[in-house]
């Protein structure tokens, strides 16, 4: 069993045209740490979780998550450790429209991204929306779901396999503070239940006092809290 | 791709289309009516050929007046109701004292309650192998025997009566209609004959107005009476609504003109051999009167203009397929541009490309299944009523 870091980085680099650029000399992420990305817009804090989940690669330099190099994986091999290790919300939610709150919690189940039985992950999708208090609207389709509700829902889909990193890109952007910090709540508590890693960037700065560790990429170098 | 994601994206594929669920049912409307036109009118004129070409192969030859060949064998064979010049009884007389086989005269001029009224001999009952399978074939003046299906559609038997159709309802000169007696219903035969209803010659003759009974002065009904004296009746203006052929009457009937002026529709030889039949049929046809057909040879004519029409209708059944093909494959790109975003999202959490083709095969191979199933049952429900379209043809 794999006890080191989660995640380790060194002299990450990433370009997108000659606007942006991205340089990250070392990071160090532990397993069932909480690290909060922090910078404006346009700082890199989304860029650097598509590069922590595998989805774009470093121009230079490595980065190891989960145990592997994500360069030296082929684009399949990635998507399956994504799909089946790493659980991911954004902050515009990203909820299928055709299935009910419970379908979006279980669409792991139809996209293959667990071995656990049906009765399992069912019964696993009740408990986290108990825990997030939307036990009460599962069959409901999305559209007719609160802001909060819908994050809550795509917040319970990011758990439901409980992988051990979560990524988390702005998913209290676009909700009030209360709900905010409601499924800020539950994110934290339900990844320490399950011992999971999470990487969360925000605008918010209220919230990082609940975080292990503050990356600030304003300046694009890691500066700890 | 593992086996729970092939099942998964059945599932997705199936919320997806249940969502969109007006769009998914217009793409299975378009796919059935591509797949069920060309079945349906390959279907039809095959039962079209069939039923045609099984009715002329068991008629050998036809006579009538000189005119419209393709008129006079739909006339004789399925009872069509067409103007034909007619002939007459006195011709048939020629032409059977001459031999060869049996003629078998037929007037199809007039109808009852909308179906043809067949009036002929016994022979034709013969020639079709028609039996009754109830009551007796016409054996009076004024009975009849109906076709099985159309004594099942009127609910008549043996027993009821049925009238003929009044051809001229404001000309009180021509003869009224004639309330035919039932006297059987004839087994099914699969063919024209279950909607027709029979009679003899001479009761068609009434209905032609060549033939009537007068009827004793002590038996004109009293509602019609408005002075009887002695030697003299005076009857009101009131019309007679309709004939019938009674026990106390049928003595009485009789015909007003002579053979030469009884029409018929039509002939139907059954010659005795081949050389007899191609003998007459020479003769009649390099006459300037009369013509003799065979049904073979008309039908296939005709059948060889239905199926240069189904050639036709098969190019724009093609033409058809491609274009629902091609609004498939529209509709396909279009979802795949308007779901770029729940894409994007399911390749931002993993799912591999095996599993979002699939997904989209699914869909198509679901509207495509369900476009199909719905056309096979249309296809298979209009076959069971193949032969009444047949009829309609």
């Amino acid at each position: 069993m794999n006890t080191g870091p989660l995640i380790i980085g060194r002299e990450v680099r990433f370009h997108h045209g000659d606007s942006f650029s991205l340089h990250l000399p070392e990071l160090t992420v532990q397993a069932g740490e909480r690290l909060a990305l922090i910078g404006p817009s346009g700082s890199g804090k989304s860029t650097l979780i598509d590069l922590i989940a595998g989805i774009h690669l470093p121009a230079t330099g490595s980065l190891e998550v989960l145990g592997v190099d994500w360069a030296t994986l082929p684009e399949n091999r990635r998507r399956e450790i994504r799909r089946r290790r790493i659980g991911m919300a954004f902050q515009e939610f990203e909820l299928l429209d055709y299935l009910s709150a419970r379908e979006n919690i279980l669409l792991s189940r139809y996209i293959g991204a667990s071995n656990e039985s049906p009765l399992t992950l069912a019964q696993r999708t009740e408990d986290l929306a108990r825990a997030a208090g939307i036990h009460q609207i599962l069959s409901r389709a999305p559209a007719r779901l609160s802001q909060g509700e819908r994050q809550r829902v795509a917040l319970c889909r990011a758990l439901l396999t409980r992988p051990p990193l979560i990524l988390c890109d702005e998913p209290t952007g676009n909700l009030d503070p209360q709900s905010a910090a409601a499924v800020l709540t539950l994110l934290l508590d339900q990844a320490k239940r399950d011992g999971a890693a999470v990487i969360m960037a925000t605008h918010d700065h209220g919230l990082l006092a609940r975080f292990d560790r503050v990356l600030d990429l304003t300046r694009r170098s890691p500066a700890a809290e | 791709m593992n086996a729970a994601a092939m099942t998964g994206s059945l599932v997705l594929a199936l919320r997806h289309l249940r969502h969109h669920r007006t769009r998914s049912l217009l793409i299975v409307a378009c796919v059935a009516a591509a797949c069920a036109i060309p079945l349906l009118i390959r279907v039809l004129t095959a039962d079209f050929q069939k039923a045609l070409i099984t009715r002329a192969r068991a008629t050998p030859q036809l006579i009538g007046s000189k005119g419209n060949r393709f008129d006079l064998t739909m006339a004789l064979l399925y009872f069509r109701q067409v103007e034909l010049p007619t002939l007459s009884f006195a011709d048939f007389r020629q032409l059977a004292t001459n031999g060869g086989g049996v003629f078998i005269p037929l007037n199809l001029r007039f109808t009852a309650r909308h179906r043809a009224l067949v009036a002929t001999t016994p022979d034709y009952f013969e020639l079709r192998g028609l039996r009754p399978a109830a009551g007796t074939l016409p054996l009076l003046l004024g009975d009849a025997v109906l076709g099985a299906r159309l004594a099942r559609q009127l609910k008549l038997g043996v027993g009821d009566s049925i009238f003929s159709d009044q051809r001229e309802l404001f000309d009180i000169s021509k003869p009224q209609s004639l309330k035919l007696h039932i006297t059987g219903v004839l087994a099914p035969s699969g063919g024209p004959d279950d909607d027709a209803v029979f009679t003899d010659l001479k009761s068609a003759w009434i209905l032609e107005g060549l033939c009537h009974a007068h009827t004793a002065a002590n038996q004109v009904p009293e509602r019609l009476v408005l002075n009887r004296a002695p030697g003299r009746l005076t009857l009101s203006e009131e019309l007679i609504d309709y004939n019938e052929v009674t026990p106390a009457n049928i003595s009485e009937y009789h015909l007003h003109t002579d053979e030469a002026h009884l029409p018929l529709t039509g002939l139907i030889f059954a010659p005795n051999s081949q050389k007899s039949g191609t003998l007459l049929r020479s003769r009649l046809n390099a006459g300037k009167l009369w013509q003799a057909v065979s049904p073979m040879e008309v039908v296939e004519d005709l059948l060889a203009y239905v199926f240069r029409l189904r050639s036709l209708f098969d190019a724009v059944s093609v033409v058809l397929g491609l274009l629902t093909a091609a609004m498939i494959g529209m509709i396909t790109a279009l979802s795949i541009r308007v779901r770029s975003r729940e894409l994007e999202t399911l390749r931002r959490i993993g799912v591999d490309r095996l599993t979002i083709a699939a997904l989209f095969s699914w869909e198509i191979a679901i509207l495509i299944g369900l476009g199909a199933a719905a056309a096979g049952l249309a296809v298979g429900l209009i076959s069971l009523g193949a032969p009444d379209l047949v009829k309609l043809l």
